[in-house]
C-alpha cells in the first residue's frame, strides 16, 4: 500500500532523511516511532504530498508520489502534527467543505459527515465555531476531516500530542477502530501508544530506520537478553563482591529499603532453570533472597536499546 | 472545476465571517458616498449657474457624467487601491501563518484551483462593493440627465482596475506569511505601476511609451471616460493572468524554498 525506497531528504546541508526504505501492507497499522527531530514529520509530509523529497521513490496505492500526487491525495486522510483549522467557521461547515473537496457526493455528504462526527464524538459541537473548541476537540475534528471520504490510507502525525488522558484514550479508540479497514501510518514518540495501537513498529532516529519489525518481534528481540532481576536483603557491597567473585555479572538497579538493606540487582543470567536455581541457592546460602524474576520487556527498553539512549531520556 | 466552486464558497464564508470586510466596506461606502454627495452638490450648483449664463451651455460640457461620474470613478479607483490590498493580504499569507495551508495542499485540489478560487471569491466581494455604488447614477438621475452607456464603461474600468490590484494582492500574499508585509508589497507594486509614467520627462521616448503601456493609471483613465477599448481590456486581462500565474508559481516554489 505504501512503498518507500531509498528515500532521502535534505534541507540545505542538513540531511533529514537518509535512505529510508519500508513497505506497508494493506490494512496494517504501522507506528513510526522516534524522538523529536528524528524525521518522522518530514516523512509524513512527504508521503502526504505536502513537501518534495530529494531522492528515492515513494509509491502510495500504486501511484508514484512525484508523478501522481493528485491521485494520492484522493486516497489519503492526513492529520498534520501541528494541526491548524479554519477558526472562523463551524465544525459542520468545515467538515462539509473537506467532504466536498474530497469528492463525497452531495446526496450522501450530510449522512457521511454525521457518521464521522458521531464516530469521533463531535456531533454535539457541530454548530460551534472551531475557535471556541478545546485542543482535544480540535484534534478530533482533525481526525474527522482525515476520515472523510473514507480514504484507504490514513496518515496520523502525533495524533495524541497535547491531549489530556481521557482525550488520548478516545483518540486511540478511534484509531483502533480503523484496524483492518484502513492502512494507517501513525507517527508518535510515545512508546506505549505504538505498543497499544500498532501491528508493526518502525523505529526512526537521526533520519535513519533503526529497526522495523512486527510489534511482538521487536519485544522478542530484546527479551533474548539474559536479564534477571533479584531482590536481596544484605550488605550491598558484600552482595556485589560475592556475586562477582562467583562469576555473575551484576549491578545495582535501585535501593528498595536502605534501612533494611534491601536492594534490587540486575544480573545477566541465561534463561535456563538450572543456572537460575544455582544462583538462587548461592544467594540464599549467604543472604536473604526476597524475589527473583525476569522483567517484562517494554517498548521503552527496545527503544533505548536500538537508539543507544541508555539514560532513558527520550527527548 | 467542482473543487473551484467548493473553495470559492468556503472562502466567501471566511470573508464574511471576518469583521475586516465589513469595516472596509463601510469605509469604502462612507468615503464614496461623501464624494458623490459633494460632486452632486457641485453639479447642482454649476447647472443653475449654467442655466443663468446660457452661453456656457453652448461651450461647455456640463453633463452629470462628466461632472459627477468621471471624477467619482477616479476617486473610487483610488479608494479601491487603498481597500483591496487589505482585502487580499490574508488570502494566502494567513493560511501559511496559521498553518491551514498544510491541510489545503494535501486535499485533492490543484494549486491552480486554490489560487484561482481565492481570486474569484475576492472578485465576488469586489463586485458586491462596486455594485452597491450603482445606486449613485439612479440618485443623480433625479437631478439631471445621466447617460448610462458611458457609465458601463466606467464601472467596467473600476472592476478591471480592482481585479488587477487583486491579482497583485494575491501574488504579494503568496510571497510572505505576514499580512502587513503582503499589504505593503501590494501598495508598493501598485504605486510603482501607477506612477511609472511620471518618469516620461527623464527617459527616452521609446521606453517612455512602454512605461505608458505598462502603467495602470493610463488604462484606467481611458475606461472611466466612457470608452470601451478592447486594448485596455486585454491589458487588464493579461496583467491579471500574469500576477495570478506568478502567485501560483510562488506557492509551488514555497515547497522547495523552505519548510512550509
Amino acid at each position: 500500500m505504501i512503498e518507500v525506497t531509498n528515500l532521502c531528504k535534505t534541507y540545505g546541508n542538513q540531511e533529514v532523511l537518509k535512505n529510508i526504505s519500508f513497505d506497508i501492507e494493506r490494512g496494517e497499522i504501522v507506528g513510526l516511532l522516534g524522538p523529536n527531530g528524528a524525521g518522522k514529520t518530514t516523512l509524513m509530509k512527504i508521503i502526504s504530498c505536502f513537501i518534495p523529497y530529494t531522492s528515492g521513490t515513494v509509491t502510495v496505492h500504486g501511484f508514484n508520489i512525484s508523478r501522481d500526487p493528485f491521485e494520492i491525495r484522493k486516497r489519503i486522510g492526513y492529520l498534520p502534527e501541528k494541526l491548524q483549522l479554519y477558526r472562523d467557521v463551524t465544525v459542520a461547515r468545515f467538515l462539509e467543505f473537506a467532504a466536498r473537496i474530497k469528492d463525497v457526493p452531495k446526496s450522501s455528504c450530510k449522512n457521511h459527515i454525521e457518521e464521522i462526527m458521531y464516530a469521533c464524538g463531535i456531533r454535539h459541537v457541530a454548530d460551534k465555531h472551531i475557535r471556541k473548541l478545546s485542543k482535544g476537540y480540535c484534534q478530533r475534528v482533525g481526525i474527522a476531516q482525515a476520515l472523510l471520504g473514507d480514504p484507504p490510507i490514513l496518515l496520523l502525525d502525533e495524533p495524541t500530542v497535547g491531549l489530556d488522558p481521557r482525550q488520548i484514550v478516545d483518540v486511540r479508540e478511534i484509531v483502533k477502530k480503523q484496524s483492518g479497514r484502513k492502512t494507517v501510518l501513525i507517527s508518535t514518540h510515545i512508546l506505549h501508544e505504538a505498543s497499544m495501537l500498532c501491528d508493526t513498529v518502525i523505529i526512526i532516529a537521526g533520519g535513519r530506520i533503526i529497526k522495523k519489525s512486527a510489534h511482538d518481534n521487536v519485544l522478542d528481540s530484546i527479551s533474548e537478553k539474559p536479564l534477571l532481576r533479584i531482590r536481596i536483603q544484605g550488605p550491598k557491597v558484600e552482595v556485589l563482591e560475592g556475586l562477582s567473585a562467583a562469576g555473575y555479572k551484576v549491578e545495582v538497579e535501585r535501593p528498595l529499603s536502605d534501612r533494611e538493606m534491601i536492594y534490587e540487582y540486575n544480573a545477566e543470567v541465561k534463561d535456563e532453570p538450572e543456572l537460575q536455581g544455582r544462583l538462587a541457592y548461592y544467594i540464599s546460602d549467604r543472604w536473604n533472597l526476597i524475589e527473583m524474576f525476569r522483567p517484562a520487556v517494554t517498548l521503552e527498553d527496545v527503544f533505548m536499546d536500538v537508539t543507544g539512549e541508555k539514560d532513558g531520556a527520550v527527548s | 472545476m467542482k473543487n473551484l466552486i467548493h473553495i470559492i464558497k468556503f472562502e466567501l464564508r471566511i470573508y464574511f465571517a471576518s469583521p475586516i470586510i465589513y469595516i472596509l466596506a463601510t469605509v469604502f461606502f462612507g468615503i464614496c458616498g461623501y464624494m458623490f454627495w459633494d460632486l452632486l452638490a457641485n453639479f447642482s450648483e454649476y447647472s443653475l449657474q449654467a442655466v443663468n449664463l446660457e452661453r456656457m451651455v453652448q461651450n461647455e460640457n456640463i453633463s452629470a457624467n462628466s461632472l459627477i461620474f468621471i471624477p467619482l470613478f477616479s476617486y473610487m479607483g483610488f479608494f479601491l487601491l487603498l481597500v483591496i490590498p487589505l482585502m487580499t493580504m490574508r488570502l494566502l499569507a494567513e493560511e501559511k501563518k496559521i498553518g491551514t495551508i498544510e491541510l489545503l495542499l494535501t486535499y485533492p485540489s490543484r494549486n491552480s484551483e486554490i489560487v484561482f478560487a481565492k481570486f474569484l471569491a475576492s472578485l465576488v466581494v469586489l463586485m458586491i462593493m462596486i455594485g452597491a455604488t450603482s445606486l449613485y447614477p439612479v440618485v443623480a438621475r433625479v437631478y439631471g440627465v445621466v447617460r448610462f452607456a458611458p457609465l458601463i464603461a466606467g464601472y467596467l474600468g473600476l472592476l478591471l482596475q480592482g481585479v488587477a490590484i487583486m491579482s497583485i494582492g494575491i501574488f504579494a500574499s503568496s510571497l510572505t506569511e505576514n499580512q502587513i508585509v503582503s499589504a505593503i508589497v501590494t501598495y508598493g507594486i501598485v504605486v510603482i505601476l501607477s506612477s511609472i509614467t511620471w518618469t516620461a520627462d527623464f527617459i527616452p521616448e521609446n521606453i517612455s511609451r512602454v512605461f505608458g503601456y505598462i502603467s495602470l493609471s493610463s488604462h484606467f483613465s481611458v475606461l472611466i471616460s466612457g470608452v470601451i477599448d478592447t486594448r485596455e481590456i486585454m491589458y487588464y486581462v493579461l496583467f491579471t493572468i500574469f500576477f495570478l500565474w506568478s502567485a501560483l508559481k510562488s506557492l509551488e516554489s514555497e515547497k522547495w524554498r523552505k519548510r512550509l
